[in-house]
């Protein structure tokens, strides 16, 4: 077989190069700029590289199909995703050139890490083939571990990328285990081709397809930080930096959640009676979990660790229930969830200064009064991620939960209501203090500085325009869903 | 007469030591040691397995794997050398200042 180097198809996966090439850019300011003055260009230059890259995948979104011989896929759903990832990335950048200006260092190769991590989860929402989603998810998670540990002389930063990597690590063993298992019984990695020797009953070894399976599920179970998968997360994310937090909350998650709804409806659409039910209890449990442990927690990241455990649960439900009817709800939650959580984390970065992060929120007493701004993008972010109208995070549950229900689910949706109701304790706890106590005295807030400015009223802008008009977003998640069956 | 099955059987014990190191031992490099034996346990199986299907692309798929490993080592030795500077101690149960 003759192959040409167009049958490759490098013209669809331009944005993941430009942001690539952004990358190796950025880390060559670091070689070549010797002045303090200049050092801020790395992160001008990363949100260059990340607009070039949403103004291609916006170019490209009408085309797409199999690329690199199948082992990539450009689709409309890819394409969704890609775009929820690069407005993140966006965002995440704006809040870090305030979070290292702050503290008197901007280095280059945070950047280009940033952009490293962002091309790892455009790649494996395309990723079509057992071993892209691997190398994807590895090129995400490797730069994650540098990002985590970004904070090189802080312990809290090093200690919590240790256990970053070591859980990591360990759940992409089980991955590429379960990799291995299913190649050994159906002979090839390529997606649509495990589900065409399943169609063809040509898998000699039964046992062994399911045992690979079950270890790719809880590969992304742990990425996802699904309950019993769920106890890195906290340490994690309370250790991390808050703009990494935020990445990690919201880009890992919306790519893992891509890569695990094409790899199990493509790969394994036929199994579904045997991986629905395991995540239907994985999802209870998380909901449950994620909910009553983030009641307890006074550190306002941890309690935000233990939302976003709660948050996978919700959007485990929309696995269980079958792509078809909740494929298009996950869209629009992983797009919602973007917005209401760089949000929240803006305004952590924004306050926190220095040594001294103000993660607690007793520490957050009065904040309303010095920097009402400040406090009411919080209390917006607080509400959406409750779920309260008219924001993005209202919409987001409707949707997924009105489609569970049509999926004849009812059960799931009282106790994800049940575990929003147990939210709604500790979002408005974090209101309560914010504007009805008096401020401790010598509290110290920071504000906004203009390039975090620009990343929270972005977040806030997308949680008003997706509570007040839902309606565009999800025909665009929609017919996105439809490129996948 | 060695046949796929002994392969298997040997990267699942491999397997399993692998991942008994990393949740058993609390020294950081040897965790990372289990976490590379659990790599190989799979570079292993895929060996075997392209042999019996009669096809390279298994054996293609451990070149990645080796090559990420390798990033893997590097990554959580200047981790692991960062905590040793800071607490002069790789134990992972001494990192324990992460609590609410």
């Amino acid at each position: 077989m003759t192959t040409s180097l167009s049958q490759y198809r490098f013209d669809w996966v331009m944005p993941e190069i430009v942001v690539c090439a952004a990358a190796f850019l950025v880390l060559l300011t670091g070689v070549y700029s010797r002045h303090k003055r200049s050092r801020p260009i790395a992160g001008w230059l990363t949100l260059g590289g990340l607009g070039i890259a949403i103004a291609w995948t916006w170019y490209l979104r009408g085309v797409g199909g199999d690329a690199f011989f199948g082992a990539y896929r450009v689709d409309a759903f890819a394409t969704f995703v890609k775009f929820a990832i690069l407005i993140g990335a966006a965002i995440t950048t704006l809040l870090s050139m305030d979070y290292w200006q702050n503290r008197a260092v901007q280095a280059p190769e945070y950047y280009a890490l940033l952009l490293f991590a962002t091309v790892g989860m455009m790649l494996l929402t395309g990723a079509n083939d057992l071993m892209t989603v691997f190398l994807a998810i590895e090129i995400m998670s490797f730069s994650v571990y540098i990002l985590v540990a970004s904070r090189r002389d802080d312990q809290s930063a090093t200690e919590a990328a240790m256990k970053c990597f070591m859980l990591g690590a360990f759940s992409s063993g089980v991955l590429v285990y379960g990799l291995a298992l299913v190649y050994g019984a159906t002979g090839t990695l390529l997606l649509k081709d495990i589900a065409a020797a399943h169609a063809a009953a040509a898998i000699t070894e039964p046992l062994l397809f399911k045992i690979g399976m079950g270890m790719i599920l809880v590969g992304f179970i742990f990425k996802v930080a699904g309950v019993p998968f769920h106890m890195w997360a906290p340490d994690v994310y309370q250790g991390a930096p808050a703009p990494v937090t935020g990445l990690m909350a919201v880009g890992v998650k919306a790519a893992a959640f891509a890569a695990a709804i094409r790899v199990f409806s493509v790969a394994f659409g036929a199994q579904a009676v045997d991986w629905q039910p395991v995540i239907w209890w994985v999802a209870v449990l998380t909901i449950l979990v994620g909910n009553f442990l983030a009641i307890t927690q006074d550190n306002l990241k941890r309690m935000l660790a233990y939302s976003s455990i709660a948050h996978a649960g919700y959007l485990l439900i929309g696995l269980t229930t079958g792509y078809k009817v909740s494929g298009s709800a996950i869209l629009f939650y992983l797009v919602a969830y973007t917005f209401m959580n760089l949000g929240a984390f803006g305004v952590l970065t924004a306050v926190s200064r220095g040594d001294d992060e103000l993660e607690n929120i007793p520490q957050w007493a009065g904040i309303a009064q010095k920097h009402p701004a400040l406090a009411a993008v919080m209390a917006l972010c607080m509400f959406s991620l409750a779920g309260i109208p008219p924001t993005a995070g209202f919409f987001a549950k409707f949707y997924l939960f009105y489609s569970a229900i049509q999926a004849g689910d009812v059960l799931i949706v009282l106790i994800a209501v049940l575990g929003s109701l147990v939210s709604l304790y500790y979002y408005l706890r974090v209101i309560v203090v914010m504007y009805m106590q008096e401020p401790a005295g010598d509290a110290v807030f920071g504000g906004l500085s203009n390039p975090a400015r620009v990343g929270v009223l972005a977040s806030v802008a997308g949680i008003l325009y997706l509570g007040l008009w839902p309606r565009g977003l999800l025909a665009w998640a929609e017919s996105a869903i439809h490129t996948l069956f | 007469m060695i046949t796929p099955h002994h392969f298997l059987a040997l990267s699942g014990v491999l397997f399993l030591v692998g991942a008994a190191g990393v949740l058993v031992r609390r020294n950081a490099l040897i965790v990372l040691m289990s976490l590379e034996i659990m790599l190989n346990a799979a570079n292993l199986a895929l060996v075997a397995f392209s042999r019996m299907h009669g096809a390279v692309d298994g054996q293609v798929a451990v070149f990645l794997i080796m090559a990420v490993a390798a990033g893997e080592v590097a990554i959580g030795l200047a981790i692991i050398v960062n905590v040793y500077r800071l607490r002069h101690t790789i134990q992972v149960d001494a990192l324990t200042s992460l609590k609410n």
